[in-house]
Formats: C-alpha cells, sequence, structure tokens
C-alpha cells in the first residue's frame, strides 16, 4: 500500500514541478523576493523587517497558488481530460490515489517553498540578518501546513463539481478559514440562541486557518513557543485526516 | 476457465430523467477470445467497457471477470485497458509513463520489459520526448502500450483504431493480431467492421443499449455482401422492431 501511494506522490510531484505555470509563480515570487532589496534600501532602519515582511508573504501567496489552483488544475486533468480513466482500472485503491495525489502536492509545496526561502536568506545574509532564520523557517512551516489543507480541501471539491466552482469553493473556504476569529463575537455575547448554535457550528466545522499566520509576529521578533507550534502541527493533521476521509469516500462513490 | 460473465445488466443515469444506456445486457465470453463489441455511435458500447473495467458500476446486474468481479484489486491486476483516445500526463516522458504503470503493478524490474513494449508498439524512438509531443497515433499506441506493461490476461480496447490514419491502423491492428496469436482474450469496441471482421472471433451487436446480434462474423454475414451489410440490416430490424 505504502509503494502505491508513494508511486502516486511522486508521478504527482514528477508532473507537477514540470508545470509551466508553477514554473512561472515561482519565478515571479523570486523576482518579488529579489525585490526586496529595492524596498529595504527605501527603508530607514527598518530594512531587514521588511525584506522578512514582504519574503515570507510572496512565499505565502505561492504556496496558496499551489495549493488552490495547481490542486484545482491536478485534479481537473484527472476527472475532465480522463487520465484517471488508465490508473483507476489499475490494482489500485482510490484513498491510495487520494492520499498520493495530496502528499505530490504537498511535497511540489514544500520544493518550492524551500527555493523561494532560500532565495530569501541569500537575501537577508547580504544584510548579515541571520537572526531571522528560525523565525522565517517556523513561519513557512506552519502555511505548508496551512497549504497541506487547502490542498485537501480542493481534492474533496473535485469530487463532485467542476475545476473553477472547486478553485472557487476552496478560495472561500479559504477566506473563511482566516475570517474565523471574528466569529467569537457572536458566540461569546450571542443576541440570539439560533445565531449562537449557527455561529458555532461553523466556528467549529471550518479550519482556523490563522493559527497557522506568524508572519506578522516574526517581523516584530515574536516567535511561538513549541508547544503553540505542535498543537498547530497536530489539529493540521487532524484537519487533513478528516479531509482525506471525506475525499476517500467522496472518490469511492464517484463513477466514471 | 473463467472469462468474461455479464449477467442482465442495465446501466441507468439519472441526468434530465431516467435513461438507461445498457439494457439488460447478457453475454458470456470464454478465456482466448476477441470479441468484438459493435454499435453505432451512443449504443452503449463505452458504457459497458467503463462498467468491465470498474470505472463505473451496473445499475441492475452482475459482473465477473476472471471468478472475480472488476472492484477486486486481484483481477484488476491480471486485466489491460486502453480508453478511447486516451489521456496522459503531458509533462512526462512515454517511458517515465511506463515506469509509473509498472510501478503501480509492483513490476521490481520493469526497464528490460519496457523497452521490449516501447519497440513493440514502435515507439522506442520517442521514449525520452514528453508525450505532450506526441502525435494522435503515437498517444494511440502508448495507450496500447500501457495496457499490456502487466502481460493481462484479457485486453480491453474502447475504439484502439479510431482517429488512426491507414498507416498508425495497420501498426495497431498488426499489435492485436500478434495478442490474438498469443491466446489473449480481447473485449474489443469498435465501429470499423472491416477490422472487426478481420480481427475478432465473435461479434456482439448493441443497439440503444439492447444486444440484438451475438455470433461469428461469419455466421452474420450469411445472406450479406460483408458484415457491413449485415450491420447496417439488423441494425435497421431491430429499430422496426422497437420502433
Amino acid at each position: 500500500m505504502l509503494n502505491t501511494i508513494f508511486t502516486i506522490a511522486q508521478n504527482t510531484f514528477r508532473e507537477t514541478m514540470r508545470d509551466r505555470i508553477l514554473l512561472a509563480a515561482l519565478a515571479v515570487v523570486l523576482i518579488i523576493i529579489a525585490f526586496t532589496l529595492f524596498i529595504a534600501s527605501i527603508s530607514i532602519e527598518q530594512d531587514v523587517r521588511m525584506i522578512v515582511d514582504f519574503g515570507t508573504s510572496a512565499i505565502y501567496i505561492l504556496q496558496i497558488f499551489v495549493a488552490i489552483f495547481i490542486g484545482s488544475m491536478l485534479m481537473y486533468k484527472e476527472v475532465e481530460q480522463k487520465t484517471f480513466f488508465l490508473i483507476l482500472p489499475k490494482p489500485i485503491r482510490r484513498y491510495e490515489i487520494i492520499l498520493g495525489k495530496a502528499l505530490g502536492l504537498t511535497a511540489t509545496t514544500f520544493t518550492v517553498t524551500l527555493l523561494s526561502t532560500l532565495a530569501l536568506f541569500a537575501i537577508l545574509l547580504t544584510k548579515g540578518a541571520t537572526l531571522f532564520v528560525v523565525p522565517i523557517l517556523l513561519s513557512v512551516f506552519l502555511s505548508t501546513l496551512e497549504a497541506m489543507i487547502l490542498i485537501l480541501i480542493s481534492i474533496v471539491f473535485s469530487g463532485f463539481t467542476s475545476p473553477i466552482l472547486s478553485a472557487i469553493y476552496t478560495i472561500v473556504f479559504f477566506l473563511a478559514g482566516h475570517a474565523g476569529e471574528s466569529l467569537r463575537p457572536l458566540i461569546m455575547f450571542p443576541q440570539s440562541t439560533v445565531i449562537e448554535v449557527v455561529a458555532r457550528g461553523i466556528y467549529y466545522l471550518l479550519p482556523n486557518l490563522e493559527k497557522f499566520n506568524i508572519r506578522n509576529d516574526i517581523v516584530f521578533g515574536d516567535i511561538p513557543n513549541a508547544t503553540s507550534i505542535i498543537f498547530s502541527l497536530l489539529y493540521a493533521l487532524f484537519y487533513a485526516s478528516l479531509l482525506f476521509f471525506v475525499a476517500s469516500v467522496t472518490f469511492k462513490k464517484k463513477e466514471f | 476457465m473463467h472469462g468474461i460473465t455479464i449477467q442482465n445488466v442495465t446501466k441507468t443515469y439519472l441526468t434530465n430523467g431516467e435513461h438507461s444506456v445498457v439494457k439488460n445486457l447478457t453475454l458470456e465470453i470464454p478465456m482466448g477470445t476477441v470479441f468484438g463489441f459493435l454499435g453505432p455511435n451512443g449504443a452503449g458500447k463505452t458504457s459497458t467497457i467503463k462498467m468491465l473495467v470498474g470505472l463505473s458500476r451496473p445499475t441492475e446486474g452482475t459482473i465477473s471477470l476472471l471468478g472475480g468481479t472488476p472492484d477486486d484489486i486481484s483481477v484488476r491486476a491480471r486485466i489491460g485497458f486502453m480508453p478511447e483516445s486516451p489521456a496522459f500526463y503531458g509533462y512526462l516522458t512515454g517511458k517515465e509513463f511506463l515506469e509509473f504503470i509498472a510501478k503501480i503493478f509492483k513490476q521490481a524490474h520493469p526497464n528490460h520489459h519496457i523497452e521490449e513494449i516501447l519497440k513493440s508498439v514502435d515507439l522506442g524512438h520517442a521514449k525520452n520526448k514528453q508525450i505532450r509531443t506526441y502525435s494522435k497515433g503515437m498517444l494511440q499506441r502508448l495507450g496500447l502500450a500501457q495496457a499490456l506493461i502487466n502481460n493481462p490476461d484479457i485486453l480491453f480496447l474502447d475504439e484502439p483504431l479510431d482517429g488512426l490514419d491507414p498507416l498508425g491502423r495497420a501498426e495497431v491492428k498488426k499489435i492485436i493480431l500478434a495478442l490474438k496469436e498469443q491466446g489473449k482474450t480481447i473485449f474489443f469496441n469498435s465501429h470499423i467492421l472491416a477490422d472487426v471482421e478481420e480481427i475478432c472471433d465473435v461479434v456482439g451487436i448493441i443497439d440503444k443499449g439492447v444486444l440484438v446480434a451475438h455470433d461469428t462474423p461469419q455466421s452474420l454475414s450469411i445472406g450479406h455482401k460483408d458484415l457491413e451489410d449485415a450491420f447496417v440490416h439488423i441494425i435497421e430490424q431491430s429499430r422496426k422492431q422497437y420502433a
């Protein structure tokens, strides 16, 4: 079973890493990271913070782009262009395909993240700012976890809708996942029981993606403690398992 | 030995109301038979082959392959399937794609085998080119190659000669005839009747989801100019009957 999942993951990784859209997006982000040098040069005493802020944000946008758009396109190719017709009749279980696809695309996200992070480190090195290495690593690690969740969400949606709708739904999920905290007042100080129940339901159903956002904190030198990082990791794994289960059930029933 | 058994299979879709694309289909295909499944466009040929390879499930009835069901992993390890106009991962090379498929079949050292298959489908020269640069004929031949990688006992081919130029058709036909020589069981969807007549031992004719004839091409052609003439006559008769 593990070999099969690894085979699918390896194939997904190889296919997506050669995708011209991905390479173009990576190139754009590398240019933005290089451009931070110019931005830093026009800011007074805040140059390193500017580089870290712009750099980590650019890397984050790249990760979200890979998760949502490359993720939706990946399943589009399988379902609409019927590459699945060559794979599904083989001795392979559908959940192995789902897990392999998710892991392969997560590996792709990890690779482009690594490349752009190295570029950011190179820029920081020119400024002698080595203090930010660990905070940046923690930040991109957490945002990679967020990307993993979004990859699985796009796979879940692509199981029963078109690729464009899948991308739109994933974007809505992404935005709602970051706005979850704004529901807290409705839960803490409810105007009515119905509103409280609905708000509580949405709050617990949607992933709290803000748990993976420490970009602002690291710019000001705040690093979350180890417990908080481990909790975020466990939260991501729990949510990813849940999404993987839903995607597996959806795809098991899907007919082509 | 178990081959293909289709018993009272019906496939109904619920889009735009209830619509049956295959109706109460029963067929028995023994091992070693080359079976041609004929019918006009939209007759139910592809729907049937999709159910046979597990891409969809019958609404009613049962399908047995090699003594198991199309969902059994052990059965899938022994079948090959080439879909109509196969689509591939365009950024992989032909060789990489076959390596990927070989790994799914858990083949330990597939390189020599892959080289042989690539040569047999005349893709040896293009094995290191990305698939997105392949012509239609090359894609069809790569589709056939991936279906053969596990040396299957039963091979399902959905319109394997469709869209090929005469040279490409001759090449693919030659491969299918060689497989027939090896005693493979082949389930072959087509509407190119001259090729079916040449390749198949037995044919079934389906129209509007109903099996309207099932015999050898020679028997069906008795009293007709050729199989094409017989096919047209059978379809016309069946449509009059159901009108």
